[in-house]
């Protein structure tokens, strides 16, 4: 919220200098975004009047006659939209011949025949503010003519004030000028108050009952859906541009002004944080309002911005007193310049008014609304009709509720004072508003929370300068919140305040001292599970990547991964409309960022998305020569290579191992057919390893093979247990295998392990060979088996193992191949 | 003649430049037929008178001759090394075989920062699911449907009507619902908004939230915690400051930062600054209560109502930022090699 520091200091006469505000406003809770100092027009831009507005014939330019004062009378040509209806005596800024702004120079020219002396400026056109609808028009009287104008409106400081949602009661200037006083101790000058007093005003309100429900929620009683509501008539307005002040006012806050009937409410609105509507008065047909929801269902409001709304079941609507009488929304909304309006919409509540009622050129009588609405009923409507007003803003945070009366007074007052209106009668005020309760808190248990020592007659002190009624003796206080904190319910909330008063800053810094409930013990092993598989993989040469969880249902097909069983509602763009199933896609599009032909060997930990759940994966690929040549020879990749990083991998996480060859229907579709395995951890399946299919490859514009790995986190763990190393020296034998070339190395292996017995410490392949001497479509594997006993063993105690290894070969239809 | 040959002998041994040579010249002298051992040999044929002073004689000559051997043959072997040795010369600045080097993601290596710290304060560290469903991620954190506060955290809501959590704050009613108080816990994950990306701005980053629970739990103890964390990221002259601020799951609640001293101060004169990094905030009895019904849903017993408890979140994207001077958010998750290779090692 943009507040300018002339209007804090207004209401705070001894407020400090603005360059000392940034800690107080950060102290108190309401940050400052931005200080931001404000230009005021140049020298020569001077307060002229309006002596005559002529239409220049066959253009779209008005003529000007102006009276600049000392500078005598001046004629300028215009064509802003606003200036064919110009009365004689408002007052134009004129820039006056020799002014720079923005780096031009004005001088006199000629438009279309008229000599132009200078130009009327927008807010815009100034620097001074966004509007550049029109041409700035103060009232008649604003100055004496060829008053520089920066005399009346000198620079500024605006203040860019962060408000939190639950901080409503900050939502105006008296709403931040208070907490500041309070925090400050310094006197606060209210703004003036209306000038009328109260009594039966002509409008009838009737107001919904209260305890409602609501389809979303039924089990939450609703409050409310108005439950306080003044209205107020003025007459005899005379609509036109509002007084310089407020003009400037409003700018300063970023709103643009209308005229003086919606500049005035606005202006209360910001003044005091009570949204009003202004109806006029001949649209509010038998001097009727009713408020009420669960009326007009599916009809179509057209609102005085242009938009239309469709009404809800659970929408609250201002009505006119022809309600019963009318037949359709339409009727009512009928342009109000028709010559029968119908009676009908005069708004959405709190949100924005409707067609019908809104204050036009000819408007004079004018009905004041100012109401308390339901919070959650307004911003309800307020989401489903996409309509975010700076009134509903409020709403929805909660406006004091019982500011409504003030607040109509104070618009009353505004209109009669600047625009000539007759107040009539009283203001009629209905409904039993409810304010915050009273909180019960104990002094003790504040210092407690805090850990802070404060002592209770300060933290009555800090209530009371809040605006709090504070009673109770010792240590219990019991604290009646002002109406417009109606953030403070539970005694923490007191808590709070006295925090916030005293200051933060007074904290003081100790350490919990917990003995953690047993429930809690173990809890860090997923996460050093984690920490070890990271640090690993890096010190085994991967760089992790942390890609994206999104996906789309084309990249899940491009990488013929699972389709997505996640998707989002509401994506941001068409590539990520859902939630990925597999990380190796992530990987791959990752990969891409690697020169071509280069090194890429990633890893990535992190969760997917499949139908079955939410999953945690551990990814890996890898691209490119382990290690490239240089002036030196390198080190090739391949599967090898990728596959003995695994095991080093396996090797330092204590696993034991095991690849299984997939063929045929069993492999991916997204792998290699003839390169693709299951990965066995521990005794447990966890995933697979393989090379990428080649088409996969090319759709993802990778070149060359790409491995990859994608296994289940967490990984099985398996017992330790220790063996004493035998001293004796091992015993070792060849044996070549000569199997179909179909059998992967992996099934001989676990034969050979199978049956060798406990004397068998290691088995490895020493020799692959495929070629004429053992036939077609054969292949002969030689291993190397070591045995060691806990003594010395003999010829005579191994061979008998290497017969019984030779028989279970030759069981399986394979055969031993001879030296 | 003895002493010629020691002379004799010496000087030849001076002389050899080659192993081979020196052999030479110990065979002639004292070798098994040489001068000397000749004469050693002749002894026997001296008067036993005599045989004992030119004994000794000859033998003084003998050690004098071996020494000198010794001496010219270990400089002879350690000169014939170093000629081995120069001829074996690498250029040892030429770069070795190119192994792979790896390394941990920017956000990771912060997250291994922050989370060395809490764990040597006693904190576990876990993890949680990113897919929430409403109450957790909203309702049960004392925000309701109608909450305005909504609308700081704009949501990915999926067509199952499940949501990708917008705060790891969920994770506090996970992780409360299935264990008991007192507890410690710090959080890691990924978070997700509805968010155009900008410099500053990620539809997807990360958070670390931090939940203690027990009994006289304080606020002072959240901003000592607080404290500590910052020492423990910006070395020992890091302090911190806290200002009031609103979480719809704390109360009190406050935003802190962190005074972070320029090392370079008295040069740049710029002396340091304070560092936004995060919310926090006692826990708010609401959130307690939640999970209380939560559990007793699932018939255990309700233990959180009238205990205390303190909430903290950050982000290590920005401490990151900070930390390695990154200008845009959006480096991270692009994974370009040559911005993750800034984080390991470099050879010159």
């Amino acid at each position: 919220m943009k507040l300018p520091y002339s209007w804090l200091q207004e209401l705070i006469p001894n407020l400090p200098p603005v360059t000392e505000l940034e800690p107080i406003f950060a102290n108190l809770g309401l940050p400052l975004e931005g200080v931001d100092e404000t230009p005021t027009p140049p020298e020569g831009v001077l307060l002229s009047a309006v002596l005559k507005a002529e239409a220049m014939e066959g253009t779209q330019l008005t003529k000007l006659t102006l009276d600049v004062g000392p500078q005598g009378e001046r004629v300028i040509a215009t064509g802003a939209p606003n200036a064919a209806g110009l009365k004689a005596g408002m007052v134009v800024a004129l820039v006056t011949p020799g002014t720079t702004l923005d780096g031009t120079e004005y001088a006199v020219r000629t438009l279309q025949g008229v000599e132009s002396w200078g130009m009327a400026a927008s807010a815009r056109e100034l620097g001074i503010g966004e509007s550049s609808s029109g041409i700035l028009v103060f009232p008649a009287g604003t100055a004496k003519p060829g008053t520089s104008m920066r005399e009346l409106w000198p620079s500024d400081h605006v203040l860019d004030i962060e408000i939190t949602p639950n901080r409503a009661d900050a939502l105006s200037a008296l709403g931040v000028a208070r907490d500041l006083a309070a925090f400050l101790k310094l006197e606060l000058k209210q703004p003036p108050a209306g000038p009328v007093p109260h009594g039966d005003g002509e409008i009838r309100i009737s107001l919904p009952p209260k305890g409602l429900t609501i389809e979303r929620d039924p089990s939450k009683k609703l409050r409310f859906g108005c439950d306080h509501f003044a209205a107020r008539t003025v007459g005899g307005v005379q609509n036109g541009p509002s007084p310089l002040w407020m003009q400037r006012r409003l700018s300063l806050c970023g709103l643009r002004s209308i005229d003086l009937i919606v500049d005035t409410s606005n202006y209360v609105m910001m003044e005091l944080g009570q949204p009003t509507a202004l109806y006029d008065r001949r649209d509010v047909t038998d001097n009727q309002i009713l408020v009420a929801f669960g009326l007009r269902q599916g009809e179509e409001v057209a609102d005085l911005m242009g938009g239309t709304n469709t009404v809800g079941p659970e929408d609250l609507l201002i009505l006119d007193g022809r309600e019963r009488g009318i037949s359709t929304v339409a009727e009512a909304f009928a342009d109000a310049g028709q010559a029968q309006p119908g009676a009908g919409v005069l708004g959405i509540a709190g949100i924005m008014g409707g067609n019908h009622g809104r204050v036009r050129g000819d408007t004079t009588d004018v009905v004041i609304e100012s109401a308390h609405f339901d919070a959650v009923l307004l911003r309800r409507t307020s989401t489903r009709l996409g309509l975010k007003t700076d009134a509903v803003y409020r709403y929805e945070r909660g406006v004091d509720p019982l500011l409504s009366p003030r607040a109509a007074d104070r618009v009353a007052g505004l209109l009669a004072e600047y625009g000539g209106g007759q107040i009539e009668a009283g203001a009629t005020v209905v409904g039993e508003p409810e304010i915050p309760g009273e909180i019960t808190a104990s002094s003790d248990a504040i210092r407690a929370l805090l850990g802070m020592d404060i002592d209770t007659a300060e933290m009555r002190a800090i209530l009371v300068r809040l605006g709090c009624e504070v009673t109770g003796d010792g240590d219990t206080l019991k604290v009646l919140p002002p109406s417009w904190r109606i953030d403070m319910n539970i005694w923490q909330d007191v808590a709070e305040e006295v925090a916030r008063l005293h200051g933060y800053a007074e904290l003081p810094e100790t350490l919990p001292t917990l003995q953690i409930h047993d429930s809690n013990i173990g809890a860090s092993a997923g996460n050093d599970d984690r920490q070890n598989l990271r640090r690993t993989l890096a010190g085994l040469g991967f760089q992790e990547v942390v890609t994206y969880t999104f996906s789309s249902d084309e990249e899940a097909g491009r990488a013929r991964a699972e389709a997505p069983g996640v998707r989002l509602r509401n994506p941001l763009t068409t590539d990520r409309t859902a939630l990925r199933t597999a990380l190796y896609p992530s990987l791959l599009r990752s990969a891409l960022a690697y020169p071509k032909g280069e090194r890429a060997l990633l890893f990535e930990l992190g969760r997917i998305f499949p139908a079955s759940g939410e999953a945690e994966r551990l990814g890996l690929l890898m691209r490119g020569p382990l290690a490239p040549n240089t002036y030196q020879g390198g080190v090739t990749g391949g599967y090898s290579v990728f596959r003995g990083l695994l095991e080093a991998l396996g090797a330092a996480q204590g696993a034991a191992l095991e690849i299984r060859q997939w063929r045929g229907e069993h492999v991916p579709s997204a792998l290699h057919l003839g390169i693709a395995g299951e990965v066995v951890w521990n005794g447990q399946s966890v995933g697979w390893i393989g090379a990428v299919h080649p088409e996969i490859a090319q759709e993802f514009g990778l070149k060359g093979e790409t491995f990859i790995l994608e296994i289940a986190v967490p990984l099985p763990g398996r017992a330790w247990a220790f063996r004493d190393p035998s001293r004796a020296p091992a015993a070792w034998r060849d044996l070549a295998v000569i199997a179909p070339q179909d059998v992967g190395y992996g099934e001989i292996a676990t034969l050979l392990k199978a049956e060798a017995g406990e004397w068998l410490e290691s088995v490895e392949p020493f020799d692959v060979y495929t070629g004429e001497q053992i036939g077609a479509g054969q292949r002969s594997v030689a291993v190397r088996l070591v045995f060691r006993g806990a003594k010395t063993l003999t010829d005579a105690e191994v061979d008998p193992v290497m017969d019984r290894l030779m028989g279970a070969v030759r069981a399986q239809g394979w055969s031993i191949r001879e030296k | 003649m003895t002493e010629n040959h020691q002379e004799e002998a010496v000087a030849a041994i001076t002389q050899a430049d080659t192993l081979d040579g020196l052999q030479a010249v110990k065979t002639r002298y004292v070798g098994k037929s040489g001068l000397v051992t000749r004469e050693l040999g002749a002894l026997g044929k001296l008067p036993p008178k005599e045989r004992k002073a030119r004994g000794a004689q000859i033998n003084a000559v003998r050690q004098a001759i071996d020494a000198a051997l010794t001496e010219r043959e270990s400089t002879l072997k350690r000169t014939a090394l170093d000629a081995r040795l120069a001829s074996e010369a690498i250029d040892v600045t030429l770069p070795g075989l190119p192994l792979p080097a790896g390394g941990l993601h920017p956000i990771n290596r912060v997250y291994d920062d922050l989370t060395r710290i809490y764990e040597r304060l006693g904190y576990a560290v876990i993890e949680g699911p990113e897919v929430e469903d409403e109450h957790h991620n909203f309702e049960a954190l004392n925000v309701p449907w109608y909450h305005p506060a909504r609308d700081l955290q704009d949501t990915f809501w999926l067509e199952d009507g499940r949501l990708l959590r917008t705060h790891t704050s969920p994770m506090q009613i996970r992780y409360m619902v299935d264990h008991e108080p007192a507890l410690k816990i710090v959080v890691r994950g990924k978070v997700y908004r509805y968010e155009a990306t900008d410099a500053t701005h990620e539809a997807m980053f990360h958070q670390l939230e931090g939940l203690v629970v027990g009994d006289g739990i304080s606020m002072a103890d959240l901003k000592g915690t607080i404290a500590e964390m910052a020492r423990g990221l910006y070395g020992p002259s890091a302090k911190v400051r806290f200002q009031p601020s609103y979480y719809p799951f704390t109360e009190p609640g406050a935003d802190f930062a962190v005074w972070w001293d320029n090392p370079r101060g008295a040069v740049s004169g710029q002396p340091g600054k304070w560092l936004e990094l995060g919310g926090c905030g006692m826990v708010h009895p609401n959130v307690f209560k939640a999970v209380d019904d939560l559990r007793e849903a699932e018939g255990k017993p309700r233990v959180y109502e009238g205990k205390t408890g303190f909430a903290f979140g950050l982000g290590p994207e920005r401490i990151a930022m900070l930390k390695y001077g990154i200008p845009d958010i959006r480096y991270f998750y692009a994974n370009d090699p040559r911005v993750l290779g800034q984080f390991r090692g470099e050879l010159g």
